[in-house]
């Protein structure tokens, strides 16, 4: 007779600390927008997730394998409902398993930084938000709304 | 900004072209033989899952049938310029630089000779030339069904679409001949052909009987203008073999003309946005909706 008792391999799983992941605080953020621009702009979070191929070594030699593991991709988008729902993105961040390091990028300036732990992505982040670029995008697609509603 | 091409064939397939325009977060579709009743189905499988709405930009009178989607607002495309077979348009989006966009569906060997196609090309060069003029920049793209080889004349003469395969040599804007300056167009197609890198040989296969066949063909392409280069990433221009759960390419790696097309789609992009912050001036009118609509 077979046995049915299963046996644990996987030990005791580690314990969840208590974090802010980078997704987490995009998310944050993209809560405010509305609240900021009177709801004539929102903001969203697209999250996706893209495959790396790993390298493993055979026999002292390196290689790349077929084996992938996944790296978490997040965009932070503005959007403009009344504009049909324009909407751009103007943060991308990409981590891997771990939350950190994270690499955050101002989209419409086409430049991004590596963020060690959550201190540095929150000042990064908060760089790229209050950037030139963000802002004048914000002006733009304020600016055309309400163009748009003074037309109509 | 992200861009998808695809001749159709005339099949009504709106599920594989919703679920390239979802899965690649295309922004612009232009769809060759697609036809005007096609194009309700196309629109509710795009906008069904999406609060960002799809819709059919004005379609002029041509000969062919190529319908041109965006998710774009009200306002931020307009004709310059058509014929029966290539229609020029200029994309405002809301934020980020203009650009002209030509389309077109060249025509097909089967019905003329490589003397006409030639002289098409040529006919399409002076068309973009003269939109450009209008328009007051080289800022152009030109994607369709060219039903030619990026190596064959009309596509790399000088008074034709010129276009070459290395941005080192369409950074240099263009040459004169015969005293005259032609400018360049970039042509990433090239690079496409064959079995390496990962990808098909070509969009279009065609198994000719003649002694001289190359079997694959790259009809359907993209071409840039050198201000675009920076814009233009070469990474992100593919030419897809799958569409969702629809694989394009049958069990002989040619494209399944019975479960979608017997071209297959090419995705690009643009970056529209990135340092294009100093010239916001010229969105000083914006785009809107016209009062009382």
């Amino acid at each position: 007779m077979i046995s049915e008792k299963k046996q644990n391999l996987w030990g005791d799983l580690p314990e969840v600390k208590e974090a802010n992941t980078p997704i987490v605080i995009l998310r944050e953020q993209a809560s405010l927008v509305g609240q900021m621009t009177d709801n004539l702009l929102e903001a969203e979070v697209r999250i996706r997730q893209q495959d790396k191929k790993i390298s493993i070594g055979l026999g002292g030699e390196v290689t790349e394998s077929r084996m992938t593991i996944p790296d978490i991709e997040a965009c932070l988008d503005i959007v403009a409902p009344p504009l049909d729902h324009y909407t751009i993105t103007v943060v991308e961040i990409r981590h891997g398993v771990e939350p950190y390091p994270v690499f955050v990028a101002n989209r419409l300036r086409g430049i991004g930084v590596q963020c060690d732990n959550e201190t540095v992505f929150k000042e990064e982040l908060q760089k790229a938000l209050q950037s030139p670029e963000v802002r004048k995008v914000v002006s733009s697609l304020l600016t055309q709304i309400k163009s748009v509603a003074h037309q109509s | 900004m992200n861009f998808l091409f695809w001749n159709l064939n005339g099949k009504s397939i709106p599920t594989p072209v919703a679920n390239l325009a979802h899965e690649h977060d295309i922004d612009v579709l232009i769809l060759a033989e697609c036809k005007q009743d096609m194009v309700c189905d196309i629109l509710l499988a795009l906008n069904r899952p999406t609060p960002r709405k799809y819709s059919l930009a004005h379609w002029p009178p041509q000969r062919v049938d190529m319908a041109f989607l965006a998710r774009l607002p009200h306002g931020s495309v307009e004709v310059v310029d058509y014929d029966e077979r290539t229609c020029v348009r200029r994309l405002r989006p809301p934020v980020g630089l203009d650009v002209v966009l030509v389309h077109a569906h060249f025509p097909s060997k089967r019905y003329c000779s490589a003397h006409h196609q030639e002289q098409y090309c040529r006919r399409v060069a002076e068309m973009i030339s003269k939109a450009e003029q209008r328009v007051g920049h080289q800022r152009t793209v030109l994607v369709g069904d060219l039903n030619m080889n990026p190596f064959e004349c009309g596509m790399a003469r000088a008074n034709g679409l010129h276009g070459v395969m290395a941005r080192q040599i369409a950074r240099k804007g263009g040459r004169r001949v015969f005293g005259e300056f032609r400018p360049f167009f970039y042509n990433p197609m090239w690079s496409h052909f064959g079995d390496w890198p990962s990808g098909p040989p070509g969009t279009y296969y065609y198994p000719s009987s003649d002694e001289l066949a190359y079997f694959w063909h790259m009809f359907d392409q993209v071409l840039v203008r050198p201000e675009l280069l920076d814009r233009f990433e070469d990474g992100h221009l593919r030419i897809p073999t799958e569409a969702g759960a629809t694989r394009l390419l049958d069990g002989s790696g040619l494209p399944d003309r019975r479960a979608s097309s017997d071209h297959l789609p090419l995705i690009f992009a643009l970056d529209l946005y990135k340092g294009a912050m100093n010239d916001l001036g010229e969105k000083a009118k914006p785009v809107g909706r016209p009062a009382g609509s």
